[in-house]
């Protein structure tokens, strides 16, 4: 595998280099020096052809005799090494002086005329041998062979090394680049600007689009690529022109959001220019962002929605709490009023007047409880047809006569485990709006009941969005002809203090979401403007058998005898109730709070008949100090009272084993009727 | 245009009697061609003349000294009719058919420039002198040694007094830029003409070439021939007489003049000390 695309033509490359360098360097060296070395024995030779010439001028007959001179003379220019060998010889070809050795081979040779008066008489010979040269040129080759080494070596190790890393991290740049340009979620094309000269509206021309750019847009590289953005893109991308040609060719990045071809998906885009005439573009499918986000804008609405009724329901349902004791406390003293005032006299009228306004006050705080999801007081298993019909007899005198009701209870249905007061209460409001969306017009309302199966694609939510679970339900239905409801009137019919009415308190709907949140019931409305309105209740089917209803025949007020322990941490209630069970005959002791009750209770001194206790009280509630009295003497009957409680009902395995239950506010005839119930067993 | 023809008259005239005294020249006189070692051809000098008076028709020519070498090769190659040698025969020299007759031995005298301040070398000194550790004279003047070639005769004299003088004198023959004289006549003209100059040569030589010279005592001991023969002085070049059968006859009678009492008076004047014995006759 080849590192790099460099290799194969940087390695000859090298190599010749260095060859041309080992070889190059000794025969440079090699002709220098034998260039020096024979211009220097040439000049040598001169110098001695000129003393043998001055020679035979002194002694032209006898000159060659003279060997010791003549060999004193070649002496003198003898080589250092004295690698050479000179000799002198006639024209007749004898040697007449020689000194020196026979050079070895290889060898080189000059020769150098004598004269004699401008007649050549002989011939000066000089050999040298090239060994001494050829021997340093070989270390020259050698050390320049060792230096090319190591020249090669260093640029193959470092810089053909870095050369090649180099390459690779480029072409590892390029594949991540690749990769990422390849495997990037979002879509990235490159335009180029063509401005015309005509001054007309500049083009984007496509240059290039990664994958899921092209995908995005359902686009085909083989045949989108130089094809005009503005048409490939959508109309979308076009509306975004200007913006667009103005990122090219500056610095920082425009942004905006466009919708795609077809509007169905939304896309954000970063634009920038890369190079000069170019612009790249950076689509990112914001779709399903938006979608959530919307989901989370709404879900955010009906949280704050719910926590608004949440906090409207605190505020109702603790309004209701005390004026349930004022109202019980003015209910007592205007039923005594009543009780001590002659018959006959004129001030009865006023005073029924007065309670028959005691009793719409009471409805009020009765709905601002309801609304507030807490007026559960006694939750048991109930006949929802059983409930419908006991209050049939209230329902129908509250209708016009142009209204005509049709109930229509299906047989056989499972009971319900509700607090049935509070289910009378939400069937009637939902009968009275029924018959208010009616008006003066002639109509009819539904009311009926069925047994159903809900499976999870046909579950209901109410108004807050709880949940159902799958399973057996009872559903009450409630359908009018009446005028209908806008979507937007149904968005708020909810909403407390909301009416569509002139005279509507707004209480009605408001109180049956609280009663069904309070039993974790579903409801579903349809309804179109002009069609009438259809309410939907779904009720968890209990497999609990249903509570006979306990009919008691309304007995004469007879005097009572016995002892009560009223607890009560309202004064003025305490006072009120206190007065009308002695009223009643009955000797009445007080305790202002459970733990008192509990105390008075556990001293045996005084015997008691009974116990009226209210359950929301300091130190010690009603359950608490129940479950203690039972424990000293479980035979002791005890009647919880109430007009508001922050626990979830009796219903939760405590209290159950109270005697009765009274909610404030309570008449005297109410009071009486569940006290004598008690006391009357205990007279016999 | 007379003149012309004066200047030519002239010119063959002196022509024609120029060859007429060569050709008459040529024909009454015998010409004996000598060559040899320096100081050989100095001291046949004053006998050459001696025998020239005896013998009128015959000419001696001493030629530029050739050394022994040079003049044995002459009078093998027939351009030289005796030759004067400090060196004995080679074998090839014999085979070529030269024959050598010892005649006596000269002084190698030390010598330097006639105002150097300095008559007597010790050993030691012309050991340091030739090693080039004494390169001043006593009295601080400059001291400039004259070498001869180192296949010179004198050269091995030296070297052969003692092994500290053989290494001495190749030091010397190492030194760059030394004085060198490659014969006798040519050390006695430089040594006497360079400041404060000091060398060695034959004593027949310094005697007849007449160069003002101080003759050096070594150890005290003066180069005589008196000296050479009670052997108190160590340094001797030895003379011979070199002919070959091809040497003419007047040659060959003088050479009989040299081993003559006459020619062993003159050479025993000339530094020389014969050891020859006298001639019985030819």
């Amino acid at each position: 595998m080849r590192d790099s695309t460099a290799q194969p033509f940087s390695r000859p490359i090298i190599w010749s280099i260095a060859g041309l360098i080992a070889v190059l360097t000794p025969a440079i060296f090699f002709l220098g020096s034998y260039q020096y070395m024979r211009g220097v024995v040439e000049a040598r030779t001169e110098l001695r052809a000129r003393e043998v010439s001055r020679l035979i001028g002194a002694n032209p007959l006898m000159w060659r005799f003279e060997e010791l001179r003549l060999t004193e003379l070649l002496e003198r220019g003898l080589a250092e090494d004295r690698a050479e060998m000179v000799e002198v010889v006639t024209s007749d070809g004898e040697v007449i002086a020689r000194i020196g050795r026979v050079p070895g081979a290889p060898s080189a040779r000059h020769l150098r005329s004598i004269h004699d008066a401008g007649q050549v008489i002989g011939q000066l010979r000089i050999s040298y041998s090239l060994r001494p040269l050829l021997f340093r040129t070989g270390l020259v080759g050698l050390g320049s062979l060792g230096l090319t080494l190591l020249l090669v070596f260093v640029f193959r190790a470092l810089s053909l090394r870095e050369i090649q890393e180099s390459a690779r991290a480029l072409r590892e740049s390029e594949q991540h680049y690749r990769s990422l340009y390849g495997s990037m979620k979002e879509g990235l094309a490159i335009h180029r600007v063509a401005r015309p000269e005509s001054g007309a509206q500049p083009a984007l021309t496509l240059l290039d689009a990664n994958p899921n750019g092209l995908a995005m847009f359902g686009l085909d590289r083989k045949v989108v690529l130089g094809g005009d953005s503005f048409t490939l893109f959508g109309p979308g991308f076009r509306e975004h022109g200007d913006e667009l040609l103005q990122a090219e060719g500056r610095e920082g990045i425009t942004s905006f959001e466009m919708a795609g071809p077809g509007g169905q998906r939304q896309f954000l885009v970063h634009a920038f220019s890369p190079v000069q005439g170019q612009i790249a573009t950076l689509f990112e499918d914001i779709t399903e962002w938006k979608r959530s986000e919307n989901l989370r804008l709404s879900l955010e609405r009906q949280v704050l929605h719910a926590q608004k009724l949440e906090s409207l329901g605190v505020l109702s349902g603790g309004i209701a709490h005390d004026f349930n004791n004022l109202l019980a406390a003015l209910h007592g003293f205007l039923n005594l009023t009543q009780l001590k005032l002659d018959k006959g006299s004129p001030l009865t009228f006023y005073l029924d007047s007065m309670e028959h306004v005691l009793q719409r006050a009471t409805d009020l705080t009765r709905q601002l409880l309801a609304y507030s999801g807490q007026g559960r007081f006694v939750v048991q298993p109930h006949s929802l047809n059983q409930i419908i019909q006991d209050m049939y007899d209230l329902l129908k005198p509250r209708l016009p006569e142009k209204v005509t009701l049709f109930v229509d209870l299906a047989p056989s249905l499972p009971p319900i485990e509700v607090d049935a007061p509070q289910i009378q209460q939400l069937i009637l409001n939902l009968v009275i709006n029924a018959s208010e969306a009616l008006g003066e017009q002639e109509g009819s309302i539904r009311l009926s009941t069925r047994a159903l199966q809900l499976v999870p694609d046909g579950l209901v939510k109410d108004g807050d969005g709880q949940a159902l679970e799958p399973g057996e339900f009872v559903a009450l239905e409630i359908i009018d002809t009446g005028c209908g409801m806008s979507a937007e009137v149904q968005a708020r019919i909810f909403d407390p203090f909301f009416t569509t009415k002139a005279t509507g308190r707004g209480l009605g709907l408001s109180a049956v979401l609280g009663i069904l949140r309070g039993h974790h019931a579903g409801l579903k409305v349809e309804s179109e403007p002009g069609r009438g309105t259809s309410f939907k209740v779904y009720f968890r089917a209990s497999a609990q058998p249903c509570v006979a209803p306990e009919r008691k025949a309304r007995t004469a007020q007879t005097r009572l005898q016995g002892t009560v322990l009223l607890v009560e941490d309202e004064e003025i209630v305490a006072v009120s109730v206190s007065e009308m069970l002695e009223s009643m005959g009955l000797k009445v002791l007080l305790a202002r709070d459970g733990r008192q009750a509990v105390n008075q209770f556990r001293k045996q001194d005084v015997h008691l008949d009974l116990v009226l206790m209210d359950i929301t009280m300091p130190h010690m509630d009603g359950i608490e100090a129940l479950q203690q009295m039972h424990q000293i003497d479980p035979t002791i009957p005890v009647i919880l009272s109430s007009g508001y409680t922050r626990h979830d009902s009796i219903h939760d395995g405590k209290g159950e084993e109270a005697a009765g239950f009274l909610q404030k506010p309570y008449s005297i005839h109410d009071l009486y009727e569940a006290v004598s119930a008690h006391l009357g067993t205990r007279m016999t | 245009m007379r003149g012309v023809q004066m200047r030519r008259a002239k010119a063959w005239t002196s022509l024609l009697l120029g060859c007429a005294c060569v050709l008459g020249w040529s024909q009454g006189t015998q010409t004996i061609r000598v060559n040899g070692t320096g100081s050989g051809i100095t001291l046949l000098k004053p006998i050459a003349e001696a025998y020239r008076r005896a013998h009128p028709d015959v000419r001696i020519d001493l030629g530029k000294p050739l050394g022994s070498s040079g003049a044995i090769k002459a009078l093998l190659a027939g351009a030289v009719d005796i030759a004067i040698s400090s060196k004995p025969l080679g074998p090839e020299d014999s085979a070529k058919g030269a024959r050598l007759r010892a005649y006596g031995k000269t002084p190698l005298a030390l010598v330097a420039e006639a105002e150097v301040p300095v008559a007597d070398l010790t050993t030691r000194q012309l050991e340091d002198v030739l090693a080039g550790r004494m390169t001043r004279w006593p009295q601080g003047t400059p001291l400039r040694l004259v070498l001869r070639p180192e296949g010179d005769s004198d050269t091995q004299i030296l070297r052969a007094f003692s092994p500290a003088m053989n290494q001495a004198m190749s030091l010397a023959q190492a030194r760059p830029g030394m004085l060198l004289a490659v014969t006798d006549p040519e050390a006695t003209v430089l040594i006497s003409r360079t400041q404060g100059a000091c060398g060695a040569s034959g004593l027949a030589s310094v005697l007849g070439d007449g160069f003002p010279l101080k003759i050096l005592s070594f150890n005290g001991v003066s180069p005589t021939p008196a000296a050479l023969a009670n052997g108190t002085y160590p340094f001797a070049k030895d003379l011979h007489v070199v002919i070959t059968a091809r040497t003419s006859e007047a040659a060959l009678a003088f050479v009989d003049f040299l081993y003559s009492p006459q020619g062993r008076a003159l050479a025993q004047t000339a530094g020389v000390w014969v050891t020859a014995a006298a001639p019985s006759g030819r």
